[in-house]
């Protein structure tokens, strides 16, 4: 059975980019483009990972992660950010994330987090 | 016989005389050579106390009781001894105090007393004016003896000398204000007229003794012979008793002091304290001279048929009856002499005591003050008149019942009244004002009571059966034995029982009651005086120990000794060794110590004993001034630290000076170079000694030359050729009054390097706002970026011959464009903002401004909550520099961003409001504390977390304002959000 992940990502191109690239990969991938279009389909699913984007419109990703964690706190989930500091990845593994991607995406070191955060589960 | 009319004639030239001899004197005084200031017109002009009684009187007396006339003048003679003691004392009191009557000095000695004083003058009015009315009666009657008219036309001749009388004694007593000055005029006048009765009434003696009979041995064996031979005898039924005798002497031994005409005399017009000395035999000469002849022309006359009563005239019938009509003219003349020298002396003496006692301190409390000093003096004329005028009432009235004598002596006893607190006063210090009230008031009521009331009985005046009638009807209280009391005669009578009383009163009442301070004072400026003086005249009457005592008062027993020691072992001599003049050294040493402690002033003072102090102050004064000295010793110490304390301030304050990193300098009025620091030199690379004395403009050339003359404050920037920036702050020296001294400091400082700060703090500020929104343009890029990457990743791998393979290549490329697009855009507007912009102003659109401010700032994440509005309403050209409002602006937006956390929304405005550009923020925010607001433009202030704010942007916004002229304001309520209103002027429009 494939694995399900959810990107929430409010930048088109690249969400639609990256859910070919997993799609290709043999992941069931969604999308959302706000964290509150997330938790819409948070609602009656559930995904085994969970990769986001920090700065969105309304809630932020730091905050959707908190906030889901409390529903489901082995949700996994692995965040992207554009502004590499320090003190963001930190934000981001205090509230739970697995692992966390900088901006811009290499496609294969992406997809080796994505395995590595799945594979954690497994364990 | 004279005609009545010729008789006028000569009495209004001797008048004329009289005024010509004064107006004489006067001018020889005003030309600095008096002949008035000498003995022996002091001495003759004394000899007013010699009037028609004695020219007349002394006849009729001696030709009634014999010798007891002679009391009179035994009186004065007898005082006169004392006058070196007495009436010294009374001239010296009266010059240093300014005293012009015997009521002022009365009053003066009884703590300056207003009431005493009109009350003496009161007593003195009463008491004087029967005697100036015998005087006039004199007048009249020797008038109508000489013209031998009826009494009709000597009235009205009468009326008219007593006018004329009173406008001489106006003439040469009342032409000024201020009594105290003499009046030589006048003074001269007298002595002349003293002469002259003098002269007239011996020529008149030596005719009587030598012509009608064959000198003094015959008239005086004659008599012996005649039924007159009891006149040549003393003792009982000579008609002269002797308790009279003795009450006539007293009464005269006080008249001579007392009696106002004689206090103006000898007092008043006074030159010389030293004239006092001869006069004290040449007036007892003269009155010597002037009773030779009253017993020979008294018994001639009686030898020759005249009648006791009309004795009083012998000195006038005599000559006349005997064909000697020139002669009889001048005795006529030395009678009129004599009356007119006391009605013109009396009526002065008396005006200025009423004018003094009684008038002036009226006008005084009822007016304030005399507005017009020649009302006062008016009315001081007005008095003169009305005093003679009195006199002469008293002569028709009253005089028609009584001889010369008896009213005369009424007058003595009424002056003697004042000799208890007059005299006792000068040597008792316990006398009080209550005492001399007292003492006076009893007197004087016994006086009129004894004297005044029989003689207006007499005359008719008073109805003896009333009241009075039966008091005085009564046993106990007869006028003329009261208490029952008989055989002291007349006078004697009156005299016992005013002195009894009047001296029971003064000294009872005095003993039981305090004296004011000022009495005080007053009591020991009068008693103490004397004594003082004669000791300033022997000043070397100081002997050691005195000396000591002196100092030891006022300085400490212990301080006393070593000063006299430290003087005696200079001199190398013991105590007792000293000579006069050595002892009036070591006085004058000790007044130096005492100087030298309380003030030289004081110090003389204490050592001549000019200041009077009363017990009690003296204490006080001692006690103070030993504690001021013991003060002062203690704090030799403190100021020997102080001293050194403050040269250690100088050097610490000149330390400061010169090591300041400021240059500073002070120039003079002619801006000359007085001093230059270290700092100035570093500065200017001017060396000190290069620099003083020389001009400031010649030594800093680039120093803006207006600003040195303006005396004002002034701080000002500028740039040196040398490319360096100057700041420059002038200030006009001031002195500690406050006065421009003429002089500059300037504080020169070099702020180049701060200049250059300010520039990178600027910037730095500007870079802060833009690392705040770094987060917000780096996610603005990186999301483009990223998609691009995420596009060429699959381009990469993406096999182009595939189905669709050419479709999504093309779509993606277009994508990517699409997103280079975008970052340039951003990458541009930050450019636009970070660049370092020239710091030079010119004409913007503001609008623009805050677009391109608001473009930067939306990428805040932040911002995507925040509803923003903008109303531009034409926008404004300013004439601003571009880079820093765009920072203000910024500044401004991110706090508004700040304070909306949760989202709200910001309004920002921009209209022409007058002649300024407005710009309005208002955010929605959480407000800014009311205790806050007034510190948010504070530099270093912030609200926000430590790390989290420099709490420099607003204060950066402040200066950046204020640099162009405008203002910014700020309103916020806690809950509701902040209000920023800046103000730009329009004016800079080119």
């Amino acid at each position: 059975m494939a694995e399900k992940l959810l990107i929430v990502e409010d930048e088109d191109t690249l969400c639609e980019s990256l859910k070919r690239v997993f799609t290709k990969e043999g992941y069931e991938t969604d999308m959302a483009d706000s964290a509150e279009a997330a938790f819409e389909l948070l609602k009656d699913k559930t995904y085994d990972l969970i990769i986001t984007d920090i700065i969105l419109p309304g809630i932020s990703g730091i905050e959707l992660l908190s906030r889901y964690k409390k529903q489901n706190p082995d949700q996994k989930v692995v965040i992207m950010t554009a502004y590499a500091s320090m003190e963001t990845a930190v934000e981001a593994l205090k509230a739970g994330a697995c692992d966390f991607i900088i901006k811009p995406i290499m496609h294969d070191e992406m997809k080796r987090i994505v395995k590595k955060a799945l594979s954690k589960a497994n364990v | 016989m004279f005609l009545p009319y010729n008789l006028f004639f000569i009495v209004l030239c001797y008048l004329l005389l009289l005024f010509a001899v004064a107006y004489y004197a006067e001018r020889k005084e005003k030309a600095g050579k008096s002949i008035v200031n000498n003995p022996y017109i002091y001495s003759f002009s004394l000899a007013v106390y010699c009037t028609s009684w004695t020219f007349y009187g002394s006849v009729g007396k001696a030709a009634t009781s014999g010798l007891s006339f002679l009391t009179i003048y035994l009186g004065p003679t007898l005082m006169a001894a004392i006058w070196l003691v007495v009436l010294k004392k009374i001239v010296r009191l009266a010059k240093t105090n300014r005293i012009t009557t015997i009521s002022d000095f009365i009053g003066s000695r009884y703590g300056k007393s207003l009431f005493l004083s009109a009350l003496v003058a009161i007593v003195a009015v009463v008491g004087i004016a029967p005697y100036v009315g015998l005087q006039i009666k004199a007048i009249m009657s020797t008038f109508t003896i000489i013209s031998g008219e009826t009494t009709g036309s000597a009235a009205a001749a009468g009326l008219f000398i007593t006018f004329i009388l009173g406008v001489f004694a106006i003439m040469f007593g009342a032409r000024r204000l201020d009594s105290s000055e003499r009046h030589g005029g006048l003074v001269f006048a007298i002595a002349f007229e003293s002469i002259v009765k003098l002269v007239a009434f011996i020529a008149v003696g030596i005719f009587v003794t030598y012509n009608l009979f064959n000198g003094f041995g015959d008239i005086f064996d004659r008599i012996k012979d005649s039924e007159h031979s009891v006149l040549l005898f003393l003792g009982t039924g000579t008609g002269t008793a002797y308790f009279e005798w003795f009450a006539l002497l007293f009464l005269s031994m006080m008249a001579i002091m007392f009696l106002p005409r004689q206090f103006q005399m000898a007092v008043v017009e006074n030159y010389d304290e030293s004239h006092i000395t001869k006069a004290s035999w040449l007036f007892p000469l003269y009155l010597f001279l002037i009773n030779i002849f009253v017993l020979p022309i008294a018994f001639g006359g009686l030898l020759l048929g005249g009648s006791e009563k009309m004795a009083d005239y012998f000195v006038l019938t005599l000559p006349l009856n005997h064909g000697e009509r020139y002669l009889s003219l001048f005795a006529f003349i030395g009678g009129f002499s004599a009356a007119t020298g006391m009605v013109i002396v009396e009526s002065l003496a008396l005006s200025t005591m009423v004018m003094n006692s009684i008038i002036m301190p009226a006008l005084i409390n009822f007016h304030d003050a005399p507005k017009f000093p020649a009302a006062v003096l008016n009315i001081k004329r007005l008095v003169i008149l009305g005093v003679v005028f009195l006199g002469y009432l008293f002569a028709t009235s009253i005089g028609e019942f009584y001889s010369l004598v008896d009213m005369g002596l009424k007058s003595f006893e009424a002056v003697t009244l004042f000799a208890p607190a007059f005299l006792l006063g000068l040597y008792w210090k316990r006398g009080t004002k209550a005492g001399a009230i007292a003492g006076l008031m009893a007197g004087f009521g016994i006086w009129f009571y004894t004297l005044i009331i029989p003689a207006m009985t007499k005359a008719g005046l008073i109805d003896s059966a009333g009241i009075i009638g039966l008091l005085t009807n009564s046993e106990m209280l007869n006028p003329n034995s009261l208490f029952g009391i008989k055989g002291l005669g007349k006078w004697g009578h009156s005299l016992f029982w005013s002195m009894s009383f009047n001296l029971m009163f003064y000294i009872g009442v005095s003993v039981f009651t305090r004296q004011s301070k000022e009495e005080e004072i007053q009591s020991l400026i009068f008693v103490e005086s004397y004594e003082n003086v004669r000791e300033l005249t022997l000043s070397s009457s100081y002997n050691v120990g005195d000396i000591e005592n002196i100092l030891a008062q006022y300085l400490g027993r212990q301080e006393a000794r070593d000063a006299i020691g430290s003087f005696l072992s200079k001199k190398n001599k013991k105590r007792d060794e000293l000579a006069s003049k050595e002892l009036f050294e070591l006085r004058n040493e000790a007044e130096k110590i005492l100087a030298g402690a309380i003030g030289s002033s004081i110090a003389a003072i204490i050592f001549e004993d000019k200041l009077v102090l009363t017990e009690k102050e003296r204490g006080e004064l001692s006690e103070s001034i030993k504690h001021i000295t013991a003060n002062l010793r203690l704090s030799r110490q403190e100021l020997a630290d102080a001293n050194r304390q403050l040269s250690y301030l100088k050097e610490f304050s000149e330390n400061i000076i010169e090591s300041a990193p400021v240059g500073i300098a002070t120039i003079d009025a002619q801006l000359k170079v007085k001093y230059w620091n270290k700092g100035i030199e570093t500065i200017t690379g001017i060396k000190k000694p290069d620099a003083f004395n020389n001009s400031i403009v010649l030594l800093l050339p680039w120093i803006p030359g207006d600003i040195l003359l303006q005396n004002e404050q002034k701080e000002l920037s500028f740039e040196t050729p040398q490319h360096r920036t100057f700041k420059i702050n002038i200030s006009p020296f001031k002195d500690s009054s406050g006065d421009m001294g003429g002089g500059f400091v300037f504080i020169l400082e070099d702020i180049t390097e701060n200049k250059k700060m300010e520039e990178q703090l600027l910037q730095a500020s500007k870079l802060a706002g833009i690392g705040k929104l770094t987060a917000g343009i780096s996610h603005e890029i990186g999301n483009p970026l990223a998609s691009i990457s995420s596009l060429v990743q699959e381009l990469d791998l993406l096999d182009i011959k595939s189905p669709g393979g050419i479709e999504f290549t093309e779509k993606s490329l277009q994508t990517i464009n699409n997103h280079v697009e975008r970052i340039a855009r951003i990458v541009r507007s930050l450019g636009d903002f970070a660049r370092v912009a020239s710091a030079e102003k010119k004409v913007c659109n503001t609008a623009e401004i805050l677009d391109r401010t608001i473009t930067l700032v939306k990428y805040d994440k932040r911002f995507k909550n925040i509803n923003l509005v903008t109303e531009i309403d034409g926008a404004p050209e300013l004439y601003v520099n571009p880079d820093q409002i765009q920072q203000v602006f910024m500044n401004l937006m991110l706090n508004a961003i700040d304070a909306m956390p949760d989202g709200g929304s910001l309004n920002i405005s921009m209209k022409r409001k007058g002649g300024a550009a407005e710009i309005v923020f208002r955010d929605t925010g959480t407000g800014i504390d009311d205790s806050v607001i007034d510190r948010i433009f504070d530099p270093f202030f912030t609200t926000k977390p430590l790390g989290k704010g420099t709490g420099l942007g607003l204060s950066i916004c402040y200066g950046i304002i204020r640099e162009h002229e405008g203002t910014i304001t700020v309103k916020s309520k806690k809950g509701e959000g902040t209000t920023f209103t800046i103000s730009f002027p329009l004016k800079h429009d080119g």
